[in-house]
């Protein structure tokens, strides 16, 4: 009898479809509403999360596309095949790069936000510091296994985010949701950015798509599983609205939990439902966070002849705490925050399409 | 061999220990529950201008028995006051007055007496805290109390044994009465801060040993301070205007009969039909769906005409009752608590934005407006009999 091999490190294509919202769904939504509603006028702002969204699906369709006409290779040999052998190791080295700054960023913010709804006395430091030892474990096991993990927990926070949402159904007040087309272009432009920003993330699939077992289904299933996240956004950002207005709602530092310490539950026996909805969404934060370290692990891997997949991780888990400790501040969180979006945007567009349009003239093809 | 299985040894001890910890552990016992929180100028406003006192009920879990126990010699709560200028030294200090330390998450009933509701700006400050505060939660309920705030947390309820979940239930119960509101959320508070628009809360009045939960106070959202009450009746115009509630009675006068409707649903509409910075037109419509409740008199309902006419007084009647809430906003207080910014704002945005400078201060475009009401009055029963008497 043959025993069924689980880690064999080939994944399906429903599992590439919901590892990009599992990516893309972390710390940016609990903050995302008062980015959009600032600069923006009533509900105006959904329409600026669409337009980031489509944007955003068309950078996800062009990065799978680039990605699965490679099938079974990794980012760096196709790179190397493209281009050549150290503009390869350095697009590889400068994705590596979004996926390190993007963990540390994930789980300074899951410190900070734990900090200041949950635990008034623990350091952040301390809480990061666990949270991080639990994602190192995660990301020391296989790495078909962190996808198996994905499709468990997503559901879960689908669940919850809709329950948010129809438990404060009630507080609805139509009224926030108006006047309707009357933010300048400035303002939409200003929350385009912001719009785009919470989209991070899609470059993993520059690297997982060399582990799916049918790359040619990889671009319409991550556009569909960046759709579900799109829709979120949007549902999340009209409840935002529509429960505290536009300017409360641009008011509050986290929105999102906001939403959940609002929700009563009738009959009033269970008063505190964001505990839950916490837990919760540190589900989806270490989600987000141990893919993050994974493909920083997966690129730095690639350039190794051996497999030295340990040593990095032992390598760079100091190098994550210690870089999404370093901000002092509610600001300086911020600033980070927005650096490292600028960053994973800029190295993410611009090498894809890079490499997509070398590879057109060049007539590169899968080997 | 050995001495790699006695470091497995020595790590698993750490992890229990280590896994087993909570750093911000709190018992339970050592938790001071909060349930309502009163905030009163103080007596002697003498050398620090902006101190205020707040009490706090703290529940006192022994004090509350079983059903099946009856009640305890024991109080069920323990009201602590102090005083101090920041709330938030008030609650430090707090902690050394009581044995447990203040825990707020379970907040209900903020009480704010009148007195510091009308100076200015005072009122936003001391609801900072409430606020800012991560232990807050946007639902807790803002009352304004005539007189000092702290009595109505004194109060000695029949079948309660803590004040704040009397209070509760009061306002709770208040859609059976149409001369009282809804209590207002904090988060819907803030709302009106940021917005600086003007906003009414429910008011309470403590007489004897009952408290008195009628009329609503009027807040003034640029110089942020009460600037006046409306009483029963013009609190019953006000909810015709905006429609915030259902519920409640009217009473009209037929063949000096007196006949009593109660209201099932009201529905208004506000539409602005003139757009000229003098005198700006605002229309309200209110629809009222009623049931005649009681009948002092002989007087048959069922025909078609008896409730046409009925109708008809009711309408009459609830319009002088809206134009009684109108007088006293816009022309004593001078302050827009009716919505109509709201209207403008969401509906004609461009013309807001040229005269939200001067709405309801400096020019006052408001206590210039014409608002004209109507009300349409749709009884659909007269209950399970036609007459009581002939």
């Amino acid at each position: 009898m043959e025993r069924f091999e689980y880690a064999d490190n080939i994944i399906g294509d429903r599992e590439i479809m919901i590892a990009v919202p599992s990516i893309v769904i972390g710390v940016g939504v609990l903050s995302m509403p008062r980015y959009i509603a600032n600069p923006t006028i009533a509900v105006d702002g959904l329409m600026t999360i669409i337009a980031g969204g489509v944007l955003v699906l068309l950078l996800t369709w062009l990065v799978a596309k680039l990605a699965s006409q490679f099938p079974r290779q990794n980012f760096i040999d196709y790179a190397t095949l493209i281009t050549s052998r150290p503009l390869g190791i350095m697009f590889t080295f400068l994705l590596a790069v979004q996926g390190l700054m993007l963990a540390a960023y994930e789980t300074r913010v899951i410190a900070d936000v734990a900090t200041q709804y949950l635990f008034d006395q623990t350091p952040y430091g301390v809480v990061g510091l666990s949270f991080l030892l639990v994602v190192v474990y995660a990301v020391s096991g296989t790495r078909a296994g962190l996808f198996r993990l994905n499709m468990m927990f997503f559901p879960i926070i689908l669940v919850i985010s809709i329950l948010v949402m129809l438990l404060t159904t009630g507080l609805f007040e139509a009224g926030n949701l108006l006047p309707v087309f009357k933010t300048d272009v400035s303002g939409h432009w200003e929350a385009l950015k912001q719009s785009i920003f919470s989209f991070l993330g899609i470059g993993i699939l520059l690297f997982y798509t060399a582990l799916v077992r049918k790359p040619e289904n990889v671009p319409r299933k991550a556009c569909i599983g960046m759709s579900i996240a799109v829709f979120l956004y949007c549902l999340i950002y009209i409840t935002c609205i529509a429960v505290f207005g536009n300017l409360v709602a641009g008011n509050l530092m986290y929105p999102t939990v906001e939403l959940a310490k609002d929700v009563q539950i009738p009959g009033g026996f269970f008063e505190r439902f964001e505990s839950l909805f916490f837990v919760i969404w540190i589900m989806a934060i270490f989600n987000t966070t141990a893919m993050a370290f994974d493909v920083t692990v997966f690129a730095l891997n690639s350039i190794f002849r051996k497999n030295r997949k340990m040593q990095l991780i032992f390598l760079l888990a100091p190098i994550i705490y210690v870089i999404g400790m370093t901000p002092k501040d509610t600001p300086g969180v911020t600033a980070f925050g927005t650096f490292v979006s600028y960053y994973g945007m800029a190295v993410t567009t611009v090498i894809t399409v890079l490499l997509f349009i070398v590879a057109r003239l060049r007539g590169v093809k899968s080997q | 061999m050995m001495k790699r299985k006695g470091l497995h040894l020595v790590a698993y001890m750490l992890i229990i220990v280590v896994l087993s910890g909570c750093w911000d552990r709190v018992e339970i016992e050592d938790r001071g529950f909060i349930i309502g929180s009163a905030i009163d100028s103080p007596e002697d406003s003498g050398a620090d201008e902006n101190a205020v006192t707040m009490t706090n009920q703290f529940v006192v879990p022994s004090g509350l028995g079983g059903p099946s126990q009856g009640s305890p010699d024991k109080q069920a709560f323990a009201n602590i006051t102090a005083r101090g200028k920041s709330l938030f030294a008030i609650q430090r200090e707090m902690a050394t007055l009581s044995s447990r330390s203040p825990f707020f998450p379970h907040l209900q009933t903020i009480a704010v007496s009148s007195e510091l509701a009308q100076q200015g700006n005072l009122f936003s400050d001391v609801m900072d805290l409430f606020l800012r505060d991560h232990e807050m939660r946007r639902e807790v309920d803002v009352v304004i109390v005539d007189g000092k705030a702290k009595d109505i947390l004194d109060i000695q309820p029949e079948n309660e044994q803590l004040p704040v979940m009397h209070i509760q239930s009061i306002m709770e119960n208040s859609y059976k009465n149409a001369g009282t509101l809804q209590p207002l959320r904090i988060g819907e508070l803030h709302e009106h801060l940021l917005n600086n628009s003007s906003y009414v809360i429910p008011r309470m009045v403590k007489s004897g040993d009952a408290l008195d939960y009628e009329g609503i106070g009027v807040f003034h959202g640029n110089s942020n301070r009460m600037v006046g009450t409306l009483n029963q009746q013009e609190t019953r115009g006000y909810i015709l205007i905006t429609g915030e509630k259902d519920g409640g009675k009217v009473e009209v006068e037929m063949d000096d009969e007196t006949v009593t409707l109660e209201i099932m649903n009201i529905s208004s509409s506000m539409t602005i039909t003139n757009k000229s910075k003098a005198n700006i037109g605002v229309d309200v419509n209110t629809d009222v769906e009623a049931l005649v409740a009681e009948t002092f008199g002989q007087g048959r309902l069922t025909s078609k005409e008896k409730l046409k006419d009925l109708e008809q007084k009711a309408e009459a009647k609830m319009e002088s009752l809206m134009k009684q809430a109108i007088d006293k906003v816009q022309g004593e207080l001078k302050t827009d608590v009716l919505g109509v910014n709201h209207v403008l704002n969401q509906y004609h945005y461009d013309f807001w934005k040229g005269i939200e400078e001067d709405w309801d201060h400096g020019q006052n475009y408001f206590a210039d407006a014409s608002i004209d009401v109507s009300a349409s009055v749709n009884i659909q029963s007269s209950g399970s009999v036609d007459q009581t008497k002939n």
